[in-house]
């Protein structure tokens, strides 16, 4: 407690420095006082008195200061006195204070605005009850359709698995609202009964489901998001037990969620999944869903990855027809969302963190070249007796002072930066629209600036301190001031900021190249002028496989082919880049059959006769399907390239069959691949179905514009048109996803578009900063060496040999710092591997063409200091000190 | 003021200032004449190192001070030992009693 009591005394000394050096004088002047009164009684004169008091007290004033100095704020005092000293001489050079604080600002706001994303994303727990239990259960190998889980695997997994609370599952699914107002599609999550249970959230008005509810489809109940019951039904206290109009049939309102509640995706409403337990045999289209589970208090992460392998390989007795290659993961759930985001988050949190080293870099390099200009100030006060640790101080506080005003800057920078990045970030990024410079993010702030400071400042402030007061004195009165040990600092930092800029930019420029390469994937259609809907009528009024679905489909295309502009339409189960594929096993007529548990998988599409030509889509050998491909025709098919190359390499796959029944397939045409889930992804075989022969459930109608009527307002207005059309087939089927191709395209690559753009940014912005610094160590070193050069050209060298001494120290600075970064980059590469596409972590094109550009740069930073050192006047440079 | 006067080892004013007030409160006059008069005369602590070493004590929070008016009449600053004061005084008077025995048997030695 002692040193609590010297501390407020101290800081109420500090404020009221006043009144304590007024206490202190009257307390000496009483002294005084009383002295004189008792050498009067000694038989001294009054004034004599005083006199022999005042001597032998000494200067009344210089008491009163050295009682203050021990009464007062002491190292409070001188701390302020730092502070305000800063200030001011920060103040008296707007320039390198201007220089040093964007720089700070720069990196402390780029570092706070990726820390609150990582903060959102990745180290919040989510937001359930004891979040660490909870787990996925996935399928994984073969085909990317195959991955989750099916209806029959989630059945036999809450049947049979032992380590679990409570396994749940999930499907995604959309109901139309009709009724009241007007209709729309909404996002449904199709749940098992004890979902809510296993996440540990509950309705917040209202109940969960029950198992009867989940056991059949008889009960129609409904539980709504916070959202929707606050949007659409005006937060009305009333609307439980209340009925809706969801896909023409009534649904009892049960439960309202609360606020901000999401499962997988932000779903609109919840309707029980009531899983047909047929299921369970296999047979028929598989269900797809997810699978939330939730960990036994003992049970670990492998016990239970342990218990579904054995599980699984039960399923594969079962049937043998089971999927081959197909096995069961059981990840964390928060694992398994941030999953995809982790390693880019970390990789652009990695160069942040570089551009922050660079910037201190920088700043320690300003204030190096500063404080060797202040040498003479430093060796004067340290003559006068200041000690080192007080010169240190001084040193860092300014460093402080800068680091404070760039975190605030950069401060305000993360606030625009982290929402600029939320709005621009591409879907399925879990909790990323929770980003925010939070209370963490400003604690990550503070100890970012400490940090700083420390970088920053410590080598400025030790090298400064150390000034041996003779030599720098003597320099000063003698001959040229030079410090051979600063300036060996300033250069050391020099090359360490290149190097690390080096690093930076070649993850930038693997990562350009990476999106180069991608936009460089054949894509096997022609996105341009093309817009693309949605057509997915109920299914209690246009039941799957029915005259009325097939005819809404139909009368939706003939009156959208028959709208002015458009150039063709047609319909397709499956859009490329829309990451959906439908898929069935397939047997080739003549062939033996596939070996049981190796059967290949084919995506398949069904589409209308003009697809091929609408999409651009590349016919290959063979024909098109025609409007004669129709119900009483003969079955026909047409395979994409590699289905044809796999599966008939040296034939002609035209004509051949696949079995089929009752009338096998004959294959008719070959077309150009097209990829379903993004450019980066593998071609898988696929068949086309004519859509008069198959059963279609949802289709996409595809439209080809007029290039005559492409202009953004006519394309809208072309949309709308459309979109009414359609409306008009059936006006309690809302129309939905009106995009174009080229949307969907950009949409695919958007994640890699951003994290490319941010590594250019942050690549950039470190190539800015490094070259304000290299021009700011040349221009140092030119004015250091002034007289150097001056005496020099006084001895007959020319301008050419003067700019050439000073671009070789730069290009020296640059190339060692090169070769360092070169280092660097071939070492931390490696971690980027996996976010390159096409592009080897060592490509040496991009390195030796990054190393050549940085160094080019660096020698036009020395360019404009080299320039400067040629126009030095050698009479004016003699007489320089 | 010919007579000749001890000098003041370093660390024992502390010792003397505690020791007054260990009498009474003072101000700080009145604890120059009080140790005048407790040395019989020997000891004249000059006034400029008397505030500075009693200001050092009132922050430790040995001693505390209040205004209040002297014998004469005026205004004054007291200055009253405090409880951690009376245990410090202690202390000191023990170790400064173990040194003056130990130089007495160093001076004795010889």
């Amino acid at each position: 407690m002692k040193w609590f009591n010297i501390l407020m005394a101290r800081l109420r000394a500090l404020f009221r420095r006043e009144s304590v050096l007024r206490d202190i004088e009257e307390e000496l002047r009483v002294h005084v006082e009383m002295e004189t009164e008792t050498n009067i009684e000694r038989g001294m004169s009054p004034d004599e008195a005083r006199a022999v008091a005042l001597k032998s007290f000494g200067a009344l004033v210089r008491n009163t200061e050295r009682g203050y100095d021990i009464r007062g704020g002491g190292w409070l005092e001188t701390l302020w006195q730092d502070l305000r000293f800063g200030a001011r001489m920060l103040r008296k050079q707007p320039g390198f204070t201007l220089i040093a604080v964007i720089t700070l600002a720069l990196g402390i706001g780029a570092n706070t605005a990726i820390f609150s994303v990582v903060n959102a994303v990745l180290l919040r727990p989510l937001p359930y009850r004891d979040p660490d239990r909870i787990v996925t259960i996935r399928n994984y190998g073969g085909h990317p359709i195959l991955n989750g889980a099916f209806g029959a695997d989630f059945l036999d997994w809450r049947e049979q698995a032992k380590g679990f609370e409570q396994v749940a599952a999930l499907a995604d699914g959309s109901v139309d609202l009709t009724g009241t107002g007007e209709p729309e599609r909404l996002r449904a999550g199709l749940v098992s009964a004890n979902l809510f249970e296993t996440l540990g959230v509950g309705p917040a008005y209202g109940r969960a489901f029950t198992q009867a509810e989940d056991q059949s489809r008889a009960a129609q109940v409904v539980i709504l998001s916070h959202r929707l019951w606050q949007r659409r039904f005006g937060s009305d206290p009333q609307l439980i037990g209340r009925t809706l109009t969801l896909m023409d049939q009534n649904w009892t309102v049960i439960g309202i969620m609360p606020p901000g509640f999401q499962a997988f995706e932000d779903f609109d409403l919840w309707l029980p999944l009531a899983l047909d337990v047929n299921q369970k045999l296999r047979k028929g289209p598989l269900n797809h869903v997810r699978v939330i589970a939730r960990l036994k208090p003992d049970v670990t992460l492998q016990t239970a990855r342990a218990e579904l392998a054995v599980i699984r390989e039960r399923q594969r007795q079962t049937f043998p027809h089971f999927f081959p290659g197909v096995e069961v993961s059981v990840t964390g759930l928060h694992e398994y969302l941030i999953g995809d985001v982790r390693r880019p988050l970390l990789a652009l949190f990695g160069a942040v963190a570089f551009v922050l080293l660079i910037a201190c870099a920088n700043v320690a390099n300003l204030l190096l070249a500063r404080s060797a200009a202040r040498q003479k100030e430093m060796a004067i006060r340290a003559a006068v007796g200041a000690g080192q640790f007080r010169l240190v101080r001084q040193l860092l506080t300014e460093s402080l002072l800068l680091s404070v005003a760039g975190g605030g800057a950069g401060l305000l920078m993360a606030m625009w930066g982290v929402k600029a990045l939320v709005k621009i970030s591409p879907g399925g990024i879990a909790r990323i629209d929770e980003s925010g410079v939070d209370g963490r993010a400003l604690v990550f702030t503070c100890m970012v600036v400490a940090l700083t400071t420390l970088v920053a400042g410590v080598i400025p402030a030790l090298q400064a301190s150390r000034t041996n007061v003779n030599e720098t004195l003597k320099a000063h009165f003698s001959a040229r001031a030079s410090s051979p040990g600063g300036s060996r600092s300033l250069q050391a930092l020099m090359v360490g900021e290149i190097a690390l800029t080096l690093v930076l930019l070649v993850g930038a420029g693997l990562m350009i190249r990476s999106f180069i390469q991608l936009l460089g994937v054949p894509r096997g259609f022609n996105p341009d002028n093309v817009l693309t809907l949605a057509l997915s009528p109920g299914f209690a009024k246009y039941p799957p496989g029915s005259p009325q679905l097939r005819a809404y489909f139909q009368e939706s295309l003939n009156r959208v082919q028959n709208l002015p502009g458009v150039e063709s339409a047609s319909l397709s189960s499956f859009l490329p880049l829309a990451g959906q594929a439908g898929s069935r096993s397939f047997r080739i007529e003549g062939r033996p059959p596939f070996e049981p548990g190796k059967e290949p998988l084919a995506q398949d599409n069904i589409i209308s006769h003009d697809y091929f030509r609408t999409m651009g889509i590349e016919m290959l050998a063979g024909r098109a399907f025609t409007e004669q491909d129709g119900a009483g025709a003969p079955p026909v098919v047409i395979i994409n390239e590699t289905m044809a190359r796999r599966f008939f390499p040296n034939e002609n796959p035209i004509g051949r069959r696949f079995v089929w029944s009752p009338i096998p397939l004959t294959i008719v045409g070959v077309v150009g691949d097209t990829r379903h889930f993004g450019l980066d992804q593998e071609v898988h075989p696929e068949i086309y179905w004519p859509y008069l022969q198959a059963r279609s459930l949802i289709m996409k109608l595809v439209v080809r514009i007029a290039p005559d009527s492409n202009s953004p307002a006519q394309l809208s207005s072309l949309a709308a048109a459309i979109r009414n059309q359609v409306r008009e087939v059936d006006l309690n089927t809302p129309v939905n996803q009106v995009v174009t191709m080229d949307e969907r395209l950009s949409d695919s690559v958007a994640p890699r578009r951003l994290q490319m753009l941010l590594f250019a940014i942050f690549a950039a912005v470190a190539l800015v900063i490094a070259t304000v610094g290299m021009y700011g160590v040349l221009s140092y070193s030119v004015t250091q060496r002034t007289s150097e050069i001056g005496i020099r050209m006084a001895l007959g060298a020319e301008r050419r040999d003067v700019l050439r001494l000073v671009l070789r120290q730069g290009a020296k600075l640059a190339l060692i710092g090169s070769l360092l970064g070169l280092g660097g980059a071939l070492a931390l590469t490696r971690l980027l591997k996996t976010l390159l596409f096409g592009v080897s972590a060592t490509d040496p094109l991009t390195f030796i063409v990054i190393a050549a550009v940085l160094t080019l740069v660096a020698l036009l930073a020395s360019w404009i200091p080299a320039r400067r050192a040629t126009k030095v006047d050698p009479l004016i440079a003699l007489r320089h000190d | 003021m010919t007579q000749p006067k001890a000098d003041l080892l370093q660390g024992t004013l502390d010792l003397l200032i505690l020791k007054a007030l260990s009498l009474g409160p003072l101000h700080g006059y009145g604890i120059i004449q009080r140790l005048r008069q407790l040395s019989d005369e020997l000891l004249e602590v000059e006034q400029g190192s008397l505030y500075p070493a009693v200001y050092r004590i009132e922050q430790r929070g040995w001693i505390s001070s209040k205004w209040g008016v002297a014998e004469t009449g005026r205004r004054a600053k007291f200055y009253t030992l405090t409880k951690a004061g009376s245990k410090q005084l202690k202390a000191e008077e023990e170790s400064w009693d173990r040194l003056a025995l130990a130089i007495a048997k160093v001076r004795k030695a010889v």
